[in-house]
């Protein structure tokens, strides 16, 4: 692409800019180095690695059963979601039955944990186009779900909740009151936030038709979660490869049409809106029984590869480990979403206004220490 | 593509691949690939509309292995290659096939030294420059284990 | 570590530096002129948008309204160092971070505090590992620290106590400035 001021210049006048690590639309510490062309920016070159904390290699020094709080550490918006796939994984290496109340207690938690998520996702995305007010309710929405998972895990954030053969606590009747008062609020606020976000004509301006997606380039990329479904492609990992008790829910996959930032929010919203009919529909058809199978001490797993995949809040998340008979794991490696979301950045931003770009970015919803791991 | 259909396309296609038991391992089919099939193997994959999962590496004795894993959007079906690294510690690359490969295979020279021949921009990309030859996922002296012990030996092509 | 000797230099530099000139200047010759700006300085303390982990979202979550951290005037975050004079280090210092925090935190103007945020903040938290090739045990081997907040991640509610915990050390008093008190404790969220 050439534009109006190199033709009159000539490609001399171009200079780079460095964006990050402290920036605050990169969420967190992401560098970006970029070739200007005035306002216009014609190579893009994240870095990255400023929040490597060495995941795959503390797994390497420890017990299977040490890994769990890691888990909640890296996708650190959507702990309940990692905690899921690490937990799976072990759980399908070494055949650990769990009671059917604690699969759907687990459904249950880790759509709020997605919820909370994309509430936290778009949030800030409006407040990176400039809109302070929308991260404001999101976040007094958040605190609703945190004060339930609280309850029942004893943290806010980084929870450590599931274990192998179940989870560490059943939840009671406040947290199935709590549950329900919440989807009755949330169903109340969304079209607020249509009106709010949605529908502003100042939004739909700065994010129709920035930074689109295609198939094929979703397929060269590995991109995955609402980033894809914006695209109009309805990959979930719940419904292409079911895990846990998804295939027993009724919902749907809410897909974009033209795979731009604007779609990508709109599935995000809509997402919402299908994790509290999936919660819904748990909390119905909750089973009585045990929440926990009494665990072996130590677990150990048998040689051999084993590759567990969950839909994380962000796209798909895959744990592929190898067990070597011993009870640490040989290598494990961690394939997170956020990585390759951002991965196109380069193809998808040329050419692009640098405050599209931070459109575009934003609309991918990072999180950094997950990309960094 | 169903997974058993895509199991008989890549025999056509003369890459050695078998079915997988889904439910113990987690992917549908398992490829043994030679180092120089790594480029047709994913060329026949893009031709046929899977994307990138992840790409990685494992370090055991007698040769690092690599990992290649591929999805398919519209059915499940996910294809896990292995490839063992040659003596001359480098593979073809395939950033320039799947763009996506690009990160996954530079974060992999970070961790394992694994050289991608034909990377337009093999530099570190998580580590600090002090730290670029650090290799820190290679095994010590000692801990580095057989295929056969790790259960990968099977899948050596 | 080439940032341990940096930081070494510049705790030498400080240590040349005119002491009043770095705390306020000649306004600080006259007792009640320094008592009066250290109470405004107290109450109105401009940290730096800088998260880098897990702690951030709890820095966010403690700027949001439920906790809001404008009640204790500490709620201007700015995008840029040279506007702010507390920097909350909220998550996992990495070597490839270290140098850019300690380019934020010098060209941060006089005077400057540094709240340590979490665990890994303070000593390197879970990542303090044996194998540990990346990350920086502890802040305060790179920037001085004023006041270390515990907790993986601390609630928003600690970070508050530790901004009063930092009014204390400016102002000499905990409530340097009388806040008034509710009479009737609202509730803001009913619980159903």
């Amino acid at each position: 692409m050439v534009t109006k001021l190199e033709k009159i210049a000539g490609p001399k006048h171009r200079f780079l800019l460095n964006m990050g690590p402290q920036h605050p639309s990169t969420h967190g510490v992401l560098r970006i180095v970029l070739e200007m062309d005035g306002e216009y920016a014609m190579a893009i070159d994240p870095v990255l690695g400023y929040g490597h904390r060495m995941h795959e290699k503390m797994a390497e020094g420890r017990p299977y059963n040490g890994f769990y709080p890691n888990t909640g550490r890296m996708d650190y918006l959507g702990a309940i979601l990692f905690s899921h796939g690490y937990v799976g994984l072990l759980e399908r290496m070494s055949g650990a039955e769990v009671p059917e109340r604690a699969e759907f207690i687990r459904v249950i938690t880790a759509e709020l944990n997605r919820i909370s998520s994309h509430l936290v996702g778009i949030g800030a995305y409006v407040l990176d186009l400039g809109a302070f007010t929308p991260i404001l309710y999101a976040f007094d929405d958040r605190e609703m779900i945190l004060d339930m998972l609280e309850a029942i895990t004893g943290s806010r954030l980084t929870y450590c909740y599931f274990r192998v053969g179940g989870v560490t606590k059943d939840i009671d009747d406040t947290f199935i009151r709590r549950a329900r008062a919440f989807i009755d609020r949330m169903r109340s606020r969304l079209p607020m936030y249509k009106d709010l976000v949605t529908d502003n004509l100042i939004f739909l301006k700065r994010t129709k038709g920035i930074g689109i997606i295609d198939r094929d380039m979703a397929a060269r990329y590995g991109i995955t979660g609402p980033v894809l479904r914006g695209s109009g492609i309805s990959y979930d990992v719940r419904k292409s490869e079911p895990y846990s008790v998804y295939d027993r829910f009724d919902f749907d996959i809410p897909v974009g049409e033209n795979g731009d930032s604007f779609d990508r929010y709109v599935v995000r919203m809509e997402e919402i809106a299908q994790s509290l009919r999936i919660i819904e529909q748990a909390l119905d058809a909750l089973p009585d029984g045990p929440v926990m199978v009494k665990p072996k001490k130590k677990l150990k797993l048998a040689a051999g590869g084993c590759n567990y995949t969950v839909e994380a809040a962000r796209g798909s998340l895959s744990y592929y480990l190898v067990g070597d008979g011993s009870d640490t794991p040989y290598r494990l490696k961690i394939r997170v979403p956020s990585y390759s979301n951002l991965s196109p950045l380069p193809e998808l931003c040329k050419g692009m206004l640098l405050s599209d770009l931070v459109t575009a970015m934003g609309s991918l919803d990072l999180v950094i220490p997950e990309i960094d791991r | 593509m169903k997974s058993s259909e895509a199991v008989i396309k890549l025999n056509e296609a003369g890459f050695k691949a078998e079915p997988a038991e889904v439910t113990r391992v987690g992917y549908h089919v398992t490829v043994a690939l030679g180092a120089d099939q790594i480029r047709p193997f994913a060329e026949w994959l893009l031709s046929e509309g899977f994307f990138i999962d992840f790409l990685s590496a494992v370090d055991a004795s007698p040769a690092i292995q690599l990992i290649y894993q591929f999805a398919h959007f519209d059915a499940p079906c996910r294809i896990h290659a292995q490839v063992s690294l040659p003596d001359s510690g480098a593979v073809d690359t395939i950033s320039d096939i799947y763009q996506g490969a690009d990160w996954h295979e530079r974060e992999t020279r970070d961790f394992f030294g694994v050289v991608f021949s034909g990377h337009h921009n093999l530099v570190p990309l998580i580590l600090c420059d002090e730290d670029k030859d650090l290799k820190p996922l290679l095994k010590k002296e000692g801990a580095k284990k057989s295929l056969a012990d790790i259960g990968l030996g099977e899948m050596v092509a | 570590m080439k940032e341990i000797e940096r930081y070494a230099q510049f705790l030498k530099d400080e240590s040349e530096a005119d002491s009043t000139e770095l705390q306020g200047g000649a306004m600080n010759s006259f007792p009640l002129t320094e008592q009066v700006l250290k109470v405004c300085q107290a109450n109105s303390l401009w940290p730096l948008t800088f998260g880098l982990a897990c702690c951030a979202i709890e820095m966010m979550a403690a700027g949001m309204a439920r906790i809001d951290m404008a009640r204790y005037g500490a709620e201007v975050f700015r995008p840029s160092a040279r506007q702010c004079d507390l920097l909350i280090v909220s998550g996992t210092v990495t070597k490839k971070m270290a140098p850019a925090l300690m380019t934020l935190y010098e060209q941060m103007p006089y005077p400057k505090w540094v709240i340590a945020m979490g665990n890994c903040a303070i000593s390197g938290g879970p990542f303090k590992v044996e194998d540990n090739y990346n990350v920086i045990e502890g802040v305060d081997r790179l920037i001085p620290v004023d006041v270390y907040v515990p907790g993986c991640p601390p609630r928003p509610e600690a970070l508050i106590e530790g901004i009063l915990k930092l009014q204390e050390k400016i102002a000499g008093k905990r409530h340097p400035w009388p806040q008034r008190k509710m009479k009737d404790a609202v509730k803001v969220h009913p619980i159903p």
